[in-house]
C-alpha cells in the first residue's frame, strides 16, 4: 500500500459511492412496503390482476376517500394519538426512573428486580388476556383510555435499553454531583435524563411505534366506538369471508405517516455521533 | 438516621412506579396464569377441577405441541443469528452521518413500523405461489414457478427471512446507540497505530459493544420465541404444521380449542424455557 | 379546578344517561359496508324505544369468539351478541333463556325448521336466526362459455361428481382460467362433498362419530385428487391463500363458497359470474348455516335484550334487514321475496336448501364439531400433504371426536 493519504476529491468520490450503494440496498429492501404504498392508489378490480403489477396503472384517490369514511375516522385517529403520546411519556418518566436505580445503586433485590423486568416480556400478552381483563375489571379500567395508557406504558424493553445506556455513564459524574449536594432526585433530573437524550429519544420513538400499532390491549379494554383506536377499526377491514384491501391498504399507509414523522424529528437525537462526546463527560 | 434510611430507601423509590405497574398489569395475571396451570377448566364455567400437574403430564405426549415446540428452537436460532449479524452490519455501515446513510437508515428502519398483519400481506404478495410476484416474474422468463409457501422447507425459509426483515431496523437502531456510546479517539489512535478497518473492529467495535450485543441477544431471543403474528397472516402455521410455532399453539389452545387452563401449562413452559435462556446468556457474558 | 368539577359532572350525566338502559352489544362485522347498515337499524330501535340507548362493540369476526370467551369469563357478557353457529354451540351453557319472555311455538313457528337445531335445546331457546347461509358454487360465466361448457340450469340436471370433473378439466384446459376451482378452507365447505356422499359426522344419537365410513373414505380421496391433479390450488390449504381472491382475478373457474358472498361480488366488472347447483354424488346437499343473534344469562338487561332479539328477527325488520345486506331470511314468511339483481342466484341456493336432508343442521349444532373444526382441517391438510392417507385420517379424526363427545 502506498501510504499517500487519500485526496479530498477521492474520499468525496468513495462516500459518494458509498451513499449511492447503501440507498440502492435500502431501496432493494424497501420493495415490500413500496408495493404497499402504490397499491393503495390502486383501483380495487387492478389488485388483483395477474401478473401482479407495481406501479398502478390507473391511480385513483379513492381508496383514502373510503378509509376516511371507516366509522369515525377522526375519533379513532385522536384516540389512537393521545393513548401512543401520552403511554409514551409515561413510559420515558417511570421506565427511565427505574433504569436509573437499576444501573446505579446497589440495593438488596435488585437482580431479582432486573429479572422480574425481563420476565415481564417474556409471556405472550395474548396467553394472560384473561386474568388482564379481571384485573382491569376490577380497578374500573375496562373501556376506559387509561386503561390502555398505563398497563402497557412499563415497556420491559424499555427499562432494559435505558439501564444499559445510563450503565455506560461514568459514576464520577455522579459522585461529584453528590459532592456539591446534589439530591438523588436532582442527580436524576439534572443529569442523568440530560445525558441520556439519545437513548430516552429511541425508546420515545419504539414506544410510540408500539402503542400506535397496538391491537391486543384495545382489543381486551376498549367496547365502545368512541374510544376505539385505528387498529381497532383496521382489523374490521378483515371480515368473515374476505378483506377490504384496498381500503385497508390505503389506511395503513394513513397510519404509516405519524411514525414516520415521529422517527424523522427525533432520528437526529440518537444517530448523530455528536451526542456520544457528552456521555464521556 | 433518618437521612440514612432516606438513602436506603431512594432506589426502591426509583423503581416504585414502574414495579407497580409490572405487578399490578403483568405480574399478577402471570401467577393467576400459573394457578391456572394446575387446573382443568374453561372459559364458562371457569376453573373446575384442581388435576396438580397434570396439564403438564399431557404435556409431555402432546404431539402438536411438541412438534411447535421443536419448530420454534430451530426458528429462534437462526433468526437471532441472522438478525444479530445483520443488524450489526447495518449499523456499522450507516454510523456515518450523510444524507445517503440518513436516508437508508430510515429505510431500514420503516419495516419497523409495519403492523404484522401489513408484513405478512406484502410478503404474501411476493411470495405467494399462485398470485405471487416472484412466481409471476419466474414464469415469464420462462422458468417453473417455485413452491415458496406450499413446500415445507420453502415456508420456513420465507418465514424466517419475513421475520428477519421486519425486526432488523429496530436492533440496527440499538446497535447504532451502542457504537455511539464508543469514543472516537480509540478509532483515532487505532488509526494512528496503523489498524485496518478489520482490525478496528475486532479489537476495538466488538469488545467495547459488547454489553449491546448482549441485550440485543437477549431481546431477539425472547422476541423470536413470540414471534406468531406475522406468520399467521404469512402462512397460517402451514403448510400443515410445519411453520406453526410454540405461541401459536398456545393461541389456539387457549381461544380456538377453548382450553384455557391446558395454554396455560404450555406458557409457564414458555416461561420457564426463556428465563433459562436469559440467565444462561446473562452469565456467559459474565455481566454484573 | 373548574375543569375537574366540569369533568366530574360530566361524569355524571354518562352515568345516569347508562343508567337509563344502556343495551350492550357485541357485533362482528364482514365488511365495512355491513357496518353502517346496522347502525341504521340502531337508531331505528333507539327511536322506538326512547328509553333505551344502544351501545355497539364492533369486532372483526377474527375476534368475536375470543372477544365473548373473555367477556363471559370476566362476569361481563354483553346483553346481545351476534353469533354464528360455532359460537351459539359453545356459549349454550350461558345463553339466556328466551322462552321466558316469549311464547315458545308461536316464537319458534316463525322461522326456518334448518335453523330450529341451532337455537331450541329443548325447553329452552338460546338464540334466534337472523338469516340462513348456504353453501354453493360461484363460477365465472366467461371462462364456461369460452371452453364451450354448459352449467346445469336446474335442479333436475345437476351434475354428478364425475361429471363435475369432468367440466373442471375441460374449463382448465381451454379457457382463460388458470385454476378449475378455489375451495375455502374450512372443515364447513369440505362437508358439503361429505353429506353429498351420504356420509356424516355424527349419528342420529348426537353422542358417536361415524365419519370414518365408506362414504367418508369417498369424499376425502375425491377431495384429494381434486388437488393432486391440479384443480384447486395447493396454496389455499396449504399456506393460507385467499379463495375468493383468485375467484376474483378471474384465475379461478369456480369457487366453492356460500351465498354471503353475493353483496361483495357485485363489485366485480371483470368478469360475469353466476351461481350453479351444487353437485350431486348419492344425494343432493348443501349445509345449512347462519348468522344468530343470542343473549347471555348474568347480562345487565335481560329483559331488554329478549325485547331487541325479539324486533331484529321480526318480519317487519328482519325482511328489509335482509334485502340490505343482500342475505337469505330466516324467517318463513321470507318466502319468495324478491331482492331485484340476485334472484337467480339467490333461487339456486334455496333449491339447494330445500333438498337438504336434516341431519345435516344436527351435525353443525354439535358443540363437538365447533370444538373439532379446526383439528378437522389440520388432519385433512395432513393428507393433501401425503403425511397419511384419508383413511388414517377419519380414524383419527373420529378418535378425537368420540373422546370429546365422551
Amino acid at each position: 500500500m502506498v501510504s499517500t493519504p487519500p485526496t479530498r476529491k477521492r474520499l468525496q468520490n468513495r462516500r459518494f459511492l458509498r451513499d449511492a450503494l447503501v440507498i440502492l440496498l435500502a431501496v432493494f429492501f424497501l420493495v415490500p412496503v413500496i408495493w404497499v404504498v402504490l397499491s393503495s392508489f390502486k383501483p380495487n378490480a387492478e389488485l388483483y390482476v395477474v401478473p401482479p403489477s407495481l406501479l398502478p396503472k390507473e391511480p385513483t384517490l379513492e381508496n383514502y376517500r373510503m378509509a376516511f369514511t371507516v366509522g369515525h375516522f377522526a375519533t379513532y385517529t385522536w384516540n389512537s394519538f393521545f393513548v401512543a403520546t401520552v403511554s409514551t411519556l409515561i413510559a420515558l418518566l417511570t421506565n427511565s426512573m427505574a433504569a436509573f436505580a437499576l444501573a446505579k445503586y446497589r440495593f438488596v433485590g435488585r437482580q431479582a428486580l432486573f429479572l422480574l423486568t425481563l420476565a415481564t416480556i417474556m409471556i405472550p400478552l395474548q396467553v394472560i388476556m384473561v386474568p388482564i381483563f379481571l384485573v382491569l375489571r376490577n380497578l374500573g379500567l375496562t373501556d376506559s383510555l387509561w386503561g390502555i395508557i398505563i398497563p402497557p406504558a412499563a415497556t420491559p424493553t424499555g427499562v432494559f435499553l435505558l439501564r444499559q445506556y445510563i450503565l455506560s455513564i461514568p459514576d464520577e459524574i455522579l459522585e461529584s454531583a453528590r459532592m456539591d449536594g446534589a439530591s438523588e432526585w436532582g442527580i436524576y433530573w439534572r443529569i442523568i435524563l440530560p445525558l441520556s437524550v439519545p437513548a430516552l429519544a429511541t425508546l420515545a420513538i419504539f414506544s410510540f411505534t408500539w402503542r400506535w400499532n397496538d391491537f391486543i390491549w384495545p382489543f381486551v379494554v376498549i367496547s365502545s366506538e368512541q374510544k376505539a383506536t385505528l387498529q381497532l377499526a383496521l382489523a374490521r377491514l378483515v371480515g368473515q369471508f374476505g378483506v377490504d384491501w384496498s381500503t385497508l391498504l390505503a389506511a395503513t399507509v394513513i397510519t404509516l405517516l405519524p411514525m414516520l414523522i415521529v422517527f424523522l424529528l427525533l432520528q437526529h437525537y440518537f444517530l448523530s455521533n455528536l451526542t456520544a462526546g457528552s456521555v464521556k463527560g | 438516621m433518618g437521612h440514612k434510611l432516606g438513602k436506603l430507601l431512594t432506589p426502591y423509590l426509583f423503581v416504585a412506579p414502574n414495579t407497580l405497574i409490572f405487578g399490578i398489569f403483568v405480574v399478577l395475571p402471570m401467577a393467576y396464569g400459573l394457578v391456572y396451570s394446575f387446573y382443568r377448566g374453561n372459559f364458562i364455567g371457569g376453573l373446575q377441577q384442581f388435576v396438580g400437574l397434570g396439564n403438564y403430564q399431557q404435556l409431555l405426549q402432546d404431539r402438536a405441541f411438541l412438534t411447535s415446540l421443536s419448530h420454534t428452537f430451530v426458528y429462534v436460532v437462526l433468526v437471532v443469528c441472522l438478525v444479530v449479524v445483520l443488524s450489526l452490519a447495518l449499523a456499522i455501515a450507516l454510523r456515518a452521518t450523510s444524507l445517503g446513510t440518513a436516508l437508508a437508515r430510515i429505510g431500514f428502519y420503516l419495516p419497523v413500523i409495519l403492523s404484522p398483519v401489513v408484513v405478512g400481506v406484502a410478503w404474501r404478495w411476493m411470495f405467494s405461489s399462485d398470485l405471487g410476484v416472484i412466481n409471476a416474474v419466474l414464469s415469464s422468463l420462462g422458468q417453473s414457478p417455485i413452491p415458496w409457501l406450499t413446500d415445507i422447507n420453502w415456508a420456513r425459509a420465507v418465514v424466517i427471512l419475513a421475520s428477519v426483515w421486519s425486526m432488523v431496523g429496530f436492533y440496527m437502531v440499538i446497535f447504532i446507540g451502542g457504537l455511539n456510546t464508543i469514543p472516537a479517539e480509540l478509532y483515532q489512535a487505532a488509526e494512528v497505530d496503523g489498524a485496518n478497518p478489520r482490525q478496528q473492529f475486532w479489537q476495538i467495535t466488538l469488545p467495547l459493544l459488547t454489553p449491546t450485543t448482549l441485550m440485543v441477544t437477549i431481546l431477539a431471543t425472547i422476541n423470536s420465541f413470540k414471534a406468531f403474528e406475522i406468520i399467521l397472516v404469512l402462512t397460517n402455521g402451514g403448510p400443515g404444521d410445519a411453520t406453526r410455532l410454540l405461541v401459536q399453539n398456545i393461541y389456539q389452545t387457549a381461544f380456538e380449542g377453548a382450553n384455557p387452563t391446558y395454554a396455560s401449562a404450555q406458557s409457564v413452559v414458555l416461561f420457564g424455557i426463556l428465563m433459562l435462556l436469559t440467565l444462561v446468556q446473562l452469565r456467559i457474558s459474565r455481566e454484573d | 379546578m373548574r375543569k375537574v368539577r366540569l369533568l366530574a359532572l360530566v361524569l355524571l350525566l354518562c352515568s345516569l344517561a347508562s343508567a337509563k338502559g344502556t343495551l350492550q352489544m357485541v357485533w362482528f362485522t364482514e365488511a365495512p359496508t355491513e357496518q353502517a347498515i346496522f347502525e341504521k337499524y340502531v337508531r331505528m330501535y333507539e327511536a322506538a324505544n326512547p328509553d333505551t340507548k344502544v351501545e355497539v362493540t364492533y369486532v372483526p369476526f377474527q375476534q368475536l369468539t375470543q372477544k365473548l370467551q373473555l367477556m363471559v369469563a370476566g362476569n361481563t357478557p354483553p346483553d346481545v351478541a351476534r353469533v354464528v353457529t360455532a359460537n351459539i354451540a359453545e356459549f349454550e351453557p350461558v345463553a339466556l333463556d328466551l322462552s321466558a319472555y316469549v311464547d315458545s311455538a308461536s316464537f319458534l313457528n316463525q322461522f326456518l325448521p334448518s335453523q330450529i337445531p341451532y337455537i331450541y335445546r329443548k325447553p329452552r331457546i338460546i338464540g334466534a336466526p337472523l338469516d340462513v347461509t348456504a353453501n354453493g358454487i360461484f363460477y365465472n360465466k366467461d371462462c364456461f362459455n369460452e371452453a364451450g361448457v354448459k352449467v346445469p340450469t336446474n335442479s333436475l340436471n345437476v351434475w354428478t361428481w364425475e361429471q363435475w370433473r369432468e367440466a373442471m378439466n375441460k374449463v382448465r384446459n381451454n379457457s382463460k382460467c388458470r385454476f378449475a376451482l378455489s375451495y375455502d378452507f374450512t372443515t364447513h365447505r369440505f362437508s358439503t362433498l361429505l353429506y353429498q356422499a351420504g356420509g356424516r359426522f355424527i349419528d342420529d344419537s348426537g353422542k358417536k362419530f361415524v365419519v370414518d365410513s365408506t362414504q367418508g373414505l369417498r369424499t376425502l380421496t375425491f377431495f384429494a385428487d381434486l388437488f393432486k391433479d391440479g384443480f384447486i390450488p395447493k396454496g389455499q390449504w396449504l399456506s393460507n391463500d385467499d379463495p375468493s381472491t383468485l375467484f376474483r382475478s378471474g384465475q379461478a373457474a369456480m369457487y366453492m363458497s356460500g351465498n354471503w358472498n353475493l353483496a361483495q361480488f357485485s363489485q366485480i366488472k371483470n368478469f360475469n359470474w353466476g351461481v350453479m347447483p351444487l353437485p350431486r354424488d348419492k344425494f343432493r346437499s348443501t349445509v345449512p348455516g347462519g348468522k344468530f343473534v343470542m343473549g347471555f344469562r348474568g347480562s345487565k338487561n335481560p329483559e331488554e335484550a329478549a325485547k331487541f332479539i325479539q324486533w331484529i328477527t321480526s318480519k317487519e325488520v328482519n325482511l328489509p334487514f335482509s334485502k340490505d345486506n343482500m342475505v337469505l331470511s330466516a324467517r318463513k314468511d321470507a318466502k319468495g321475496m324478491k331482492y331485484g339483481q340476485f334472484d337467480d342466484a339467490i333461487a339456486v341456493f334455496q333449491s339447494d336448501l330445500s333438498v337438504t336432508p336434516a341431519y345435516v343442521g344436527k351435525d353443525w349444532s354439535n358443540p363437538a364439531i365447533a370444538r373439532l373444526n379446526t383439528f378437522i382441517r389440520g388432519e385433512i391438510v395432513k393428507v393433501l400433504l401425503g403425511q397419511q392417507t384419508p383413511k388414517q385420517a377419519l380414524e383419527t379424526i373420529q378418535a378425537e371426536g368420540n373422546k370429546i363427545l365422551r
